[in-house]
């Protein structure tokens, strides 16, 4: 088979499409409706429901804060969930950020190389943000057990606050991780979809020097 | 309008069958990326002001949405809609009395990259240099390197079959 055959072989693909029955309207008018099923709208429905659950986390933390629910002293003691909520704000920002410029990538103008060099950056840009900020959540989260240690010290000195008030709530949180990490929950919810992200950025950037190249 | 864009969705209706199949090989995939590819022609359509041929726009987009956007297969939406299911998309090899000589064009198409996809598939329907750097968003020149080079890949694929 050469070259000349391989064209004779797609015009023939051709010709035989063109005898494939129409497209029937039915369908293409009821795809143009059934909007909600398509990846696009997946995604930027998914970008929603991750600012709305963040934003009453945040609220929920903002409140906690406000009404001292667990009889906070200090205002030490608020650190590690006020740290929590900082960094829920600027996961809602990085979002934000990021559909608000996937909704304005206009592929359907943009050669395949515009589209590629505007996609890029959407990925690329916040990832080492968000690779901070998961960081700084997880350390805020796993000190949030020490706000309860110096009203524990103070009514039963140092080593019986570390014994009976600090290890319960550190054994909880790590039996709590360790049951999410042994569910996948981590895996699969987060380290999964990022590691993913990874890759799609990794082939769009090797996409993107193949036409360069 | 509506009626408009269905005319003209099933007067190119070549161009997106084939940019399903040169990029999904699963038929539910294709489905998929068939109805991205109509959504996403429906959405820009108000405002293609005819600069370019229909073709063109329409091969720019469905390219577009295949390679930039709609990248990963495992990402498909839960469950697919009902008129989708009725959608036939015509493989390939999959048409009645397919020859040989198409059979071999889908393995050869297999091998490349998909830019080199899309570049072969323009220059099989016979595009200028001009359109396909249009498309692509490269210039002539690079538009012939490319092209030699997937000629010489296409030939080494062959001969070692």
């Amino acid at each position: 088979m050469n070259l000349s055959e391989l064209k004779s072989a797609w015009n023939e693909y051709d010709d035989k499409l063109k005898t494939v029955a129409s497209i029937n309207e039915k369908i293409i008018g009821s795809m143009i409706r059934e909007r909600s099923g398509s990846r696009l709208s997946q995604i930027e429905s998914l970008y929603r429901v991750s600012f709305v659950s963040n934003t009453i986390w945040v609220l929920i933390i903002a409140i906690a804060i406000l009404t001292n629910p667990f009889d906070f002293d200090h205002p030490v003691q608020y650190a590690p969930m006020t740290l929590v909520g900082f960094c829920l704000v600027i996961f809602i920002g990085l979002s934000l950020k990021s559909y608000r410029e996937l909704r304005q990538v206009d592929i359907h103008h943009a050669s395949l190389d515009e589209a590629l060099k505007k996609i890029i950056p959407i990925f690329e840009k916040p990832w080492k943000y968000i690779k901070r900020n998961i960081i700084l959540m997880m350390m805020a989260a796993i000190s949030f057990p020490l706000s309860f240690l110096p009203r524990a010290i103070t009514s039963a000195g140092l080593w019986q606050a570390l014994v009976y008030e600090l290890t319960p709530m550190i054994a909880i949180t790590l039996v709590i991780y360790f049951v999410s990490t042994k569910m996948g929950l981590f895996k699969e919810r987060y380290a999964g979809k990022f590691k993913t992200d990874l890759e799609e950025l990794r082939e769009l950037k090797a996409l993107s020097s193949e036409l360069m190249g | 309008m509506e009626k408009e864009f269905i005319r003209m969705i099933d007067k190119h209706r070549g161009i997106i069958y084939k940019v399903c199949n040169l990029y999904r090989n699963k038929e539910e995939d294709k489905r998929d990326l068939f109805q991205e590819i109509v959504l996403q022609l429906w959405k820009s359509y108000p405002s293609f002001r005819g600069d370019s041929k229909q073709s063109t726009w329409m091969y720019r987009v469905a390219l577009n949405v295949a390679i930039t956007i709609f990248r990963n297969d495992s990402k498909k939406p839960s469950k697919q809609a009902i008129s989708l299911a009725e959608l036939e998309i015509p493989d390939m090899t999959g048409l009645a009395g397919e020859s040989d000589n198409l059979i071999k064009l889908k393995q050869v198409i297999e091998q490349l990259t998909k830019i080199e996809r899309a570049i072969t598939m323009l220059y099989l329907d016979e595009k200028s240099y001009d359109e396909i750097g249009d498309i692509i968003g490269i210039s002539n020149s690079n538009v012939g390197v490319k092209l030699n080079r997937i000629k010489t890949k296409i030939k080494r694929i062959i001969n070692t079959r």
